[in-house]
């Protein structure tokens, strides 16, 4: 009966397929806004937000799709930070290139609108607007912090990982994510501790 | 011990800012975070090249090649080009850093399967 093993060996690789495809898109749908809202107040921009999270979504997929699902968050996390680091990196070469060009300046490109950055009102006007403001306060208060110090606050504070979870996701080890992470909530407290009593 | 309760309230009140902030996503970007989700697990189905694929390997090569060309053969005069001067070392720190070069073996698994995409695309 080979025939009929085949047929069965050729079913439970579909079922694990559709099962692994499911538990994926269940994935990416729990993390997709928190990664969006990660990567929009690294770059504070909507649009190149969406297409780093969209990248880290794809990128996912094609490289780790097939790997155990306890394993996506950190890998997937890691994948984002690697494409925010990349985002920001070109963006510094590229505001290098627009000051030294004449008649420019890099403030033709400055990304950081306070107006664009603030979330889409829905709710009673004063609440939101002493939300916005602490939120506003909160991004650049994180955009003022060295990129792994960033990035070792958005995993652990906002996002709720684990130091090991933090510490692939940031690609070092778990004692840089605590030293990381113990200097960023202390310049937050320093820089937001007043504003936010 | 009240630098400690400082420290927590900034934790919880980050949180909670940042937890509202993806709450109160609109639903244009809603819908587009859906497209990207079905854009990636479409990516399931793509056939991948194996590991031992001679691409990775070329690219690798290639990036190598381009770093030292950056570092030791083009870095502009600094009087000249004062806002370009340091390009090249954070060009070359970027593929020296362990950390990156994972970054780039994820673009080297990408440009593999765009190059077999698009040989797929040629001859369909």
């Amino acid at each position: 009966m080979p025939a009929l093993g085949m047929v069965g060996r050729e079913a439970d690789r579909e079922t694990a397929r559709v099962d692994q495809a499911q538990a994926l898109e269940r994935f990416l749908a729990g993390v997709e806004r928190r990664a969006f809202r990660i990567a929009r107040m690294a770059v504070r921009d909507d649009d190149d937000a969406l297409d780093i999270t969209q990248d880290a979504m794809i990128r996912l997929a094609r490289s780790y799709g097939a790997r155990p699902v306890e394993e996506w968050k950190p890998l997937f996390y890691r994948i984002l930070n690697n494409g925010i680091r990349d985002f920001m990196r070109r963006r510094r070469v590229r505001s290098r290139v627009i000051a030294w060009l004449p008649g420019r300046t890099s403030g033709d490109d400055d990304p950081t609108d306070p107006i664009a950055s603030v979330p889409d009102p829905a709710g009673g006007p004063a609440e939101l607007l002493e939300g916005a403001q602490a939120l506003e306060a909160l991004e650049a208060g994180l955009a003022a912090l060295p990129e792994r110090q960033r990035e070792a606050f958005m995993l652990r504070a906002l996002e709720g990982m684990a130091v090991a979870d933090t510490a692939v996701a940031m690609g070092c080890s778990e004692g840089s994510v605590k030293t990381h992470y113990f200097r960023a909530v202390h310049a937050l407290k320093d820089r937001l501790g007043g504003q936010w009593q | 011990m009240a630098v400690k309760a400082n420290v927590d309230e900034i934790e919880t009140r980050a949180r909670e800012l940042f937890d509202d902030s993806v709450e109160r996503i609109d639903g244009a970007t809603r819908s587009r975070l859906t497209q990207a989700r079905h854009a990636a697990l479409a990516e399931l189905d793509r056939p991948r090249l194996g590991r031992g694929s001679w691409v990775p390997a070329g690219v690798l090569a290639a990036a190598a090649v381009l770093a030292v060309t950056l570092w030791t053969g083009t870095a502009p005069d600094e009087q000249l080009l004062p806002a370009l001067a340091v390009a090249p070392a954070d060009d070359f720190e970027m593929l020296a850093n362990g950390e990156d070069l994972d970054m780039l073996g994820e673009d080297v698994e990408f440009y593999a399967w765009a190059a077999s995409a698009d040989a797929g695309n040629a001859i369909g």
